[in-house]
């Protein structure tokens, strides 16, 4: 077991979120705080299980992530009877996306998961059914659901392969953003207008936390900066595309009564931020 | 005295629970309630082969050791490894759809005297749909009759997306199951399966309005279909009515055509309609009645197959086909079978056609006709019942007339014998039809083409105003 300090901090952020996981279970939390908390647990189990054992081992953790949101995400929507198979195709395109990681090849992953819903998903959509009603609306939400759920928890795991740090600080940033936002919340203020002030309010908290872990991120100074204030920024926008988007599969509406779309709703953020880091990293450093 | 640590409840907390948690997700809301109960009677809406796993999953062990659920033994018989294995696991409650017996209820009374406790579906059988079907009463006799059990009703939603009806392959998909307080009921048989039904079609009602939807398909056409003996003239009929109906009309007979308020549209080839034709005049030159069959059986499939083609491609108000492939079939088996149909079981045979009963229900008939064995078996019962049927009433001795004069080869049934038999066979599917959603009229075909195609289109619209309206 590797004792230095940079993967000691990865055991004790995980050890304190199962703390909290667990202080969830006893002590009456609103029912997003609950969900964040088993989210952001899986992540860190992800992290975590990538040092202590292999990032083998973490690909399949992470394939799991996946397949709990997609599976979960995939019964939010509205299939016909005919989408099935390509409904099954879009679970398979976590296999995929596990050998891609195992290659160390992102090449192929960007290149492939597009190609994948642009052809494969379609394909198997036009062979499922008899009917040509609702096609166009079948291949964009399965691809919807494998371009947020797989291509996103895809690209963090690429960045974890670079170095853990760097998928850890992009999930810290998201959630910190996520925490603050939450924390400074207001019914009264329309999302877009009161509420992007809440998570402007988080960037120096972001910027701070890449700053610190900079050492272990391999980044410069000014890229630090960067991705601190950035990542605030797209998840107000993350936000606000999920807030669309969980309205129309019904997560919003009956979000604590019913217990569904948790999963969607906590991770939403990361997984569209995750892409946008992956491709600012790749053109800045 | 209830054993624990059997086997099977190892297999049900060990293996069955996490498979089931892992593949398909459960999501159980008031599951608390079932601990208030010692002894119940779970009621569920039922769609799928997950719901029992799904129900057995909210159980405790003891519930479980406990509890039988009421299965259908005719369906699971005929896969005997899955029989063995629902039996070992579940301890079900077999009862045979097919045969009205006494002993299923006298073996639900003793195991709710024994304390046991009972899972029952009261639709029947699995939906098609998420759609609650109406409740047997059956259930209402076992509650009237155990009034001091109470009744926990349990909605499930999300077996009918993970593995529906006709589905071999399931998909991993979360599943809901929303356990209500327990109940007790009073009055008559009839009140309490009302009272279930309304209370889960209300559960299914609130689940549903939270759904995302998609925009209406739109509607379906109107499928018009002209039936007769051979040389009644259904085909020029439904040709005539193809294009002098104001209307986008779509005629299939021995061609494909398409009209749009009389003008013929281009419509693109389409291979199944080639097929169909090049069979169709193999049928036409057979010389023997037995070698008439195969080409003719082939060619009615494939008819109905276009018939959906040009649903999806071209979506025309109305169809109209010269004869049906489902009632042709229907008819013809009547006129090779040594013993004549009657009507019950003619409109048993249109239903199994259809998809609407399972072989297994009719293994009477089936054994009569083993091509319907291998045409449920190759799943092909899936024909279109047709909106609206004209029958065309000639007299053989007509018909045979016409067919002479038109100099073309003439087919080994086309003499009045088969013709009368066939005629015979057409007044009795039409008499069958009378109990199933399809309007049919009798028009005399005797009169000239024209008057008789008038006449009809009258009569298609004042019907297709009436259909308007009731919607």
């Amino acid at each position: 077991m590797d004792w230095q300090l940079n993967t000691v901090s990865i055991y004790l952020l995980f050890l304190a979120q199962t703390l909290f996981a667990v202080s969830t279970l006893i002590v009456e939390y609103p029912a997003r705080v609950k969900a964040y908390s088993k989210h952001l647990w899986l992540y860190l189990l992800f992290f975590t299980i990538g040092e202590l054992f292999s990032f083998r081992w973490a690909s399949v953790v992470l394939s799991l992530i996946c397949f709990i949101a997609l599976r979960e995400y995939f019964s939010l929507i509205a299939i016909r009877t005919g989408d099935r198979l390509a409904i099954l195709g879009g679970f398979l395109s976590i296999p995929l996306m596990m050998a891609t990681l195992l290659m160390h090849n992102h090449h192929i992953f960007i290149a492939a998961i597009p190609l994948y819903v642009f052809f494969f998903i379609p394909f198997l959509v036009a062979i499922g059914g008899d009917e040509s009603v609702g096609t166009v609306f079948s291949i964009g939400v399965i691809g919807v659901g494998i371009f947020l759920f797989v291509f996103g928890n895809g690209l963090l795991g690429f960045l974890t392969l670079c170095t853990p740090w760097l998928g850890i600080i992009v999930v810290i940033n998201v959630s910190l953003s996520d925490a603050i936002a939450f924390c400074l919340y207001s019914t009264r203020k329309p999302l877009f207008q009161g509420n992007l002030l809440q998570y402007l309010a988080a960037i120096p908290v972001t910027v701070a936390s890449s700053i610190l872990v900079s050492e272990w991120t391999f980044l410069a100074l000014h890229v630090s900066i960067i991705i601190g204030t950035i990542i605030p920024l797209l998840v107000a926008a993350s936000r606000l595309i999920m807030f669309h988007i969980e309205s129309d599969l019904g997560i919003a509406q009956n979000y604590n009564s019913l217990r569904r779309g948790r999963l969607i709703n906590s991770s939403s953020s990361l997984v569209l931020v995750t892409p946008i880091v992956f491709f600012a990293l790749n053109y800045l450093t | 005295m209830v054993t624990l640590f059997s086997i099977r409840i190892m297999l049900h907390l060990l293996i069955i629970r996490p498979l089931v948690s892992i593949f398909f997700g459960v999501n159980a809301i008031g599951v608390d309630h079932l601990s208030r109960v010692d002894q119940f009677i779970m009621i569920s809406n039922h769609n799928s082969h997950i719901d029992t796993l799904l129900l057995f999953h909210i159980l405790s062990p003891v519930k479980i050791a406990k509890t039988r659920v009421v299965a259908a033994a005719d369906y699971f018989v005929k896969h005997p490894w899955l029989y063995r294995l629902v039996t070992y696991l579940f301890d079900p409650i077999w009862i045979d759809r097919n045969r009205k017996s006494c002993s299923v209820f006298t073996e639900m009374v003793a195991h709710l005297k024994n304390n046991g406790s009972i899972i029952m579906y009261p639709e029947g059988t699995r939906g098609t749909s998420a759609e609650i079907q109406k409740f047997k009463e059956g259930i209402g006799l076992l509650i009237h009759k155990y009034s001091r059990i109470p009744v926990v009703p349990v909605y499930l939603e999300g077996p009918e997306r993970s593995l529906p009806k006709n589905c071999c392959i399931p998909l991993p998909l979360v599943n809901f199951i929303t356990v209500s307080p327990p109940q007790k009921f009073s009055g008559d048989k009839t009140e309490i399966a009302h009272h279930l039904f309304y209370y889960l079609q209300k559960r299914a009602k609130e689940e549903r309005q939270f759904r995302q939807r998609r925009k209406n398909n739109g509607e379906t056409p109107w499928c018009v279909a002209v039936i007769g003996i051979d040389g009644s003239g259904k085909s020029t009929l439904a040709k005539n009515l193809a294009i002098r109906f104001p209307d986008n009309c779509c005629f299939i007979g021995d061609s494909l055509e398409f009209y749009d308020r009389g003008v013929q549209q281009v419509s693109q080839p389409y291979i199944t309609n080639e097929l169909r034709r090049w069979i169709g005049r193999k049928a036409k030159t057979a010389e023997k009645l037995s070698s008439y069959k195969f080409p003719k059986i082939t060619e009615l499939f494939l008819r109905d197959h276009l018939l959906r083609e040009v649903d999806r491609w071209y979506r025309p108000n109305i169809i109209f086909q010269d004869g049906s492939p489902l009632l042709n079939l229907v008819a013809w088996a009547n006129l090779y079978s040594q013993t004549k149909l009657d009507t019950d079981q003619m409109t048993n045979a249109i239903e199994l056609l259809q998809g609407c009963k399972s072989p297994s229900a009719l293994d009477h008939i089936v054994k009569r006709f083993p091509e319907l064995r291998v045409i449920c078996s190759l799943n092909l019962n899936q024909l279109r019942l047709p909106d609206e049927v004209i029958f065309l009433d000639v007299p053989p001795e007509v018909c045979v007339f016409r067919i002479s004069s038109r100099g073309a080869h003439i087919q080994p049934h086309e003499n009045i014998t088969h013709l009368t038999q066939l005629r015979g066979a057409y007044q009795l599917v039409c008499e069958s039809l009378q109990s199933t959603p399809c309007n049919v009229t009798i028009f005399d075909g005797d009169n000239n083409s024209h008057k008789t195609a008038e006449q009809t289109i009258k009569y298609l619209q004042s019907r297709l105003e009436r259909t308007h309206a009731q919607n």
